[in-house]
């Protein structure tokens, strides 16, 4: 048995484990390399956008082509949806992001 | 198996070639999702895991993936493999740790693949490498085994955190992310089919390396990332998720036990032997009609069927196949 496999290998599962236990022990934080499938979605539960004609819709009322890519669940959503949903919708005027039942931040279109 | 026989044991490469092909076809794929990423959000939503790590200059992104798909296609084709190999899972590493907003569970564990994969020397069959005169019928094991345990870890640890995350046991993320028709009506149903799911998950874990079960994990493992695609919706999300399944499924052939000539051919199946692309089955003897488990058995040794060749043995679909087989030997 050669030493150099020997420790490759316990070398690359102490790390698999150490980085899979690490997202385990931060639920509410989005972790990578955790193996946390689905679950940062959870972190930010919803987008509402107000119209300029005074509606509020959430993504479920509008056009699924703008919302389905924001299926993906890595992207970093607070930063990166609310200007992406105003470039796709000319009428927005804002978008809050609602993180859990906190309403955390409300980007205003340009 | 005992540690020492980890180390030392070789395996069917034409085993570990097939599995080096649906990877390949795999990071292809990834490279197209990470450009349609890139288009529908736009360069800036680029952030790296570190200041100080390197990025790559706009005018280089394009020359970046370019490599990236060359060297996707030379991996599956198993062209220079160990080169390609290396120079794969370096660029999809890079992207996995440079960009973090569209960090990627699936493009990580490929990158590992990828890396195991090249490591396991896994262009000696099946490949233009072995046309060229680098064939060999056994590879190394052990790197095999991590691949093994890599799928086990992700499923085991998938499972852990969706059990230990209270919004995803109420079913609340299976109902938002899904669609799941008229059961999203029924709210009461969310905690229940957040528990199969877990259940699922831990099943496959643990049933991937218990031959008793083995049969059973497969056929869930199918119906799981198939059930995923099915209600995921179009959407460049649902090409991320197919590419998964090809991810998880593929390596479900290193479970099975398939050394090169092991398994007979039943005697009037030859039409199977083109399908036997691991070089399992070996020619029987005797020429009498094979019995309705030998072509199951046959159909678990090849690539094409083993995923779903378990569920034959399954009692309703035994007794509808040996009544369609009598009625076949019947007819004149």
């Amino acid at each position: 048995m050669k030493p150099g496999p020997v420790i490759f290998a316990v070398l690359y599962l102490a790390t698999q484990f150490a980085l899979a236990v690490r997202g385990t022990l931060h639920p509410y934080q989005v972790t990578h390399f955790g193996w946390r499938m689905f679950l940062d979605s959870a972190l930010f539960a919803r987008f509402e956008i107000g119209f300029r004609d005074g509606r509020v819709l959430d993504l479920d009322g509008i056009e699924p082509t703008i919302w389905i890519p924001l299926l993906n669940s890595q992207v970093d959503r607070p930063r990166f949806v609310p200007p992406y949903l105003c470039g796709r919708l000319p009428d927005a005027a804002w978008v809050r992001v609602h993180v859990l039942t906190v309403v955390s931040t409300e980007y205003r279109c340009p | 198996m005992s540690i020492s026989d980890i180390f030392t044991r070789r395996i069917n490469a034409q085993q570990v070639g097939f599995v080096r092909i649906a990877m390949g076809v795999a990071t292809a794929f990834a490279a197209v999702e990470g450009f349609a990423s890139l288009q529908e959000f736009g360069p800036q939503i680029l952030k790296a895991a570190e200041p100080w790590w390197p990025q790559l200059p706009s005018r280089a992104v394009s020359i970046y993936g370019t490599v990236w798909t060359l060297a996707a296609l030379a991996f599956t084709a198993g062209l220079f493999t160990r080169t390609a190999g290396g120079v794969l899972a370096f660029l999809t590493g890079y992207h996995v740790l440079r960009d973090q907003n569209l960090y990627s569970n699936h493009l990580y564990l490929l990158t590992l693949l990828v890396l195991l994969l090249t490591i396991a020397d896994s262009g000696r069959a099946l490949s233009v490498d072995a046309l060229l005169g680098r064939a060999a019928s056994t590879v190394d094991y052990w790197p095999v085994w991590l691949i093994k345990m890599q799928i086990t870890i992700v499923y085991a640890f998938a499972a852990l955190n969706k059990l230990l995350h209270p919004t995803f046991m109420n079913g609340q993320i299976l109902f938002r992310q899904f669609h799941l028709g008229p059961i999203e009506s029924v709210q009461a149903l969310g905690p229940v089919l957040a528990a199969l799911v877990v259940a699922i998950e831990f099943f496959i874990a643990i049933g991937l390396w218990m031959p008793a079960l083995r049969g059973a994990a497969f056929v869930s493992g199918l119906i799981f990332h198939v059930v995923i695609l099915l209600v995921s919706g179009w959407s460049i999300y649902f090409l991320s998720l197919f590419e998964f399944g090809i991810i998880m499924l593929a390596p479900y052939l290193f479970f099975l036990s398939l050394e090169e000539a092991s398994r007979a051919l039943p005697a009037g199946l030859d039409w199977v032997r083109r399908y036997d692309w691991l070089g399992v089955l070996r020619e029987s003897s005797g020429a009498r009609t094979a019995s309705y488990d030998e072509i199951r058995e046959a159909f678990e040794a090849l690539p094409v069927s083993f995923l779903w060749a378990p569920a034959l043995g399954w009692p309703v679909f035994r007794t509808i196949a040996r009544a369609v087989l009598t009625r076949g030997r019947q007819a004149p």
